[in-house]
């Protein structure tokens, strides 16, 4: 019983952490989540929610502290199970399950061929450039050409191996 | 033997294996997937022996844009062209640092493939989204020559193994088409697939053969001489086909890299799929069969990584 808190603990804490954190006050999670809702105006009021949920998750996950959302979500539905707390923490895992059903039809009637997914910083990529942000961590490389003498060639040019293969067969 | 570098914090697009050094691979990455930001060409080399698995950095040449392409000089040892997302073309000596030793900017928009003629060894040829191919020399300021014809991005062209003025190119318009330098208009013209061709490569053992892989999943097989129907259609892929790449060591190899994120080896002549490597997490760009050690393979992909490995169908 002890060791089986003493390993949980840890990730407990990770996910306690999680439900506190003051997003409201972010300022870098709140200028990502105009984004965010002006890129699901036209969905459902639970689609929405939806993806404020998971912008949230990746946010935390990525900025302040990495964590399994499946482990997160089973934690949070056993708790609100054993302690009946809210009613929304206890549909969670029932509820994003639903969900990600209803947007595999959703995507599956409205693109013809469907699309590979892309990894999901290249969304939050297009998102930036899509909004005109600032893309962090671009250098700017002068366009010099190398000073020196360029190299000489010193070896012969090597025969591929069906040039090879051809004159092999050429000499029989 | 498996071995695998990092590109930490640039995506693979394309490797390429020298046609002088065993050991030596070219690399061309860019940042943010390509879409915005830096490139980056690495030049690693790959251990074999007792140093199977172990690869260095040579080099690394940092580029304002991403770099969608990469192909050594067949003169000169120590010399690339890479190709950029800014339209530039630059060329680079492995023995000085930092820059490269000429840049030319001719394409107005993405320059897609760049490939070294294989017979004359002379020239090399440029593919663009401006829907037009150039033709350069290492020595000269300005390309020699532009081949239009495609009504879209043009996304590679290749020259033929066994001629020294012949090659071919395939498109977002959905065409491959064949072209000869003596001649400004392509020779002739084929609808290869009901989607965008993405990648297209010569066999090096049989002279009319060209094999394409297309957004519609599939890899074709042609004989250039007969273009109302392929030879071989080979399904697989879940996703776009994004290159292809025939055996130097055999006429009935081709590898195949995918956003399905695997490579996958095909015996051409069966039409069976040989081989899955399916290690990279993202989509797969790049692969290359190493020349001269003829079990060796490479692919890059947008996991940041480099995987060097023999391929068990090849053991």
């Amino acid at each position: 019983m002890e060791l089986a808190s003493s390993t949980t603990a840890p990730q407990q804490s990770v996910f306690e952490l999680f439900e506190r954190y003051d997003f409201d006050h972010d300022p870098t999670f709140q200028s990502g989540l105009k984004s965010i809702v002006a890129n699901n105006q036209t969905k459902s009021a639970q689609e929405q929610e939806e993806a404020i949920k998971n912008a949230r998750y990746f946010y935390f996950s990525r900025f302040v502290q990495n964590f399994d959302l499946k482990e997160y979500q089973a934690w949070a539905a056993q708790r609100s199970g054993s302690t009946g707390e809210t009613s929304t923490s206890s549909s969670t895992q029932g509820q994003s399950q639903a969900q990600e059903n209803n947007e595999a039809t959703a995507s599956d009637t409205t693109t013809s061929t469907a699309d590979p997914s892309y990894p999901k910083s290249f969304q939050e990529i297009c998102e930036l450039i899509a909004s005109g942000k600032p893309i962090p961590g671009i250098r700017q490389i002068p366009n010099n050409l190398a000073e020196g003498t360029p190299s000489e060639a010193k070896l012969a040019p090597k025969p591929k191996p069906w040039e090879k293969k051809a004159a092999a067969t050429a000499q029989e | 033997m498996f071995a695998k570098h990092r590109t930490t914090g640039y995506n693979g697009y394309a490797v390429q294996w020298s046609p002088f050094f065993e050991h030596k691979l070219a690399v061309a990455t860019a940042s943010n997937f390509g879409l915005v930001g830096n490139g980056r060409l690495h030049i690693l080399n790959v251990g074999a022996g007792p140093a199977a698995g172990q690869i260095t950095v040579e080099r690394v040449f940092d580029t304002q844009d991403g770099l969608f392409d990469v192909c050594w000089s067949e003169v000169n040892e120590n010399q690339l062209v890479t190709a950029s997302g800014d339209g530039s073309i630059k060329l680079w000596d492995t023995t000085l640092a930092d820059f490269p030793i000429q840049n030319w900017h001719e394409h107005q928009r993405e320059v897609f493939s760049v490939n070294w003629n294989l017979v004359r060894k002379d020239s090399f040829l440029s593919a663009s989204w401006d829907n037009t191919i150039k033709l350069w020399t290492q020595n000269s300021p300005t390309s020699l020559q532009t081949f239009k014809g495609h009504s879209h991005c043009v996304y590679s062209a290749m020259w033929s193994p066994h001629s020294p003025s012949l090659f071919a190119s395939c498109s977002g318009d959905h065409t491959v088409k064949l072209w000869d330098t003596n001649s400004p208009a392509p020779i002739q013209t084929i609808l290869a697939h009901g989607n965008e061709v993405l990648s297209l490569d010569w066999n090096k053992y049989q002279d009319h053969t060209v094999v394409t892989g297309s957004v519609d999943h599939t890899i074709k097989v042609w004989d250039m001489r007969r273009p109302d129907r392929e030879v071989n259609c080979l399904r697989g892929h879940e996703y776009a086909v994004r290159k292809v790449k025939c055996s130097p060591h055999s006429g009935s190899l081709v590898a195949s890299t995918s956003y399905d994120m695997t490579m996958r080896i095909w015996d051409i002549t069966t039409g069976d799929m040989i081989e899955i490597h399916d290690a990279h997490t993202e989509f797969v760009l790049g692969v290359d069969f190493n020349l001269y050690r003829d079990r060796e393979i490479a692919t890059c992909a947008w996991d940041e990584s480099v995987h060097v490995f023999q391929p068990r169908c090849l053991m």
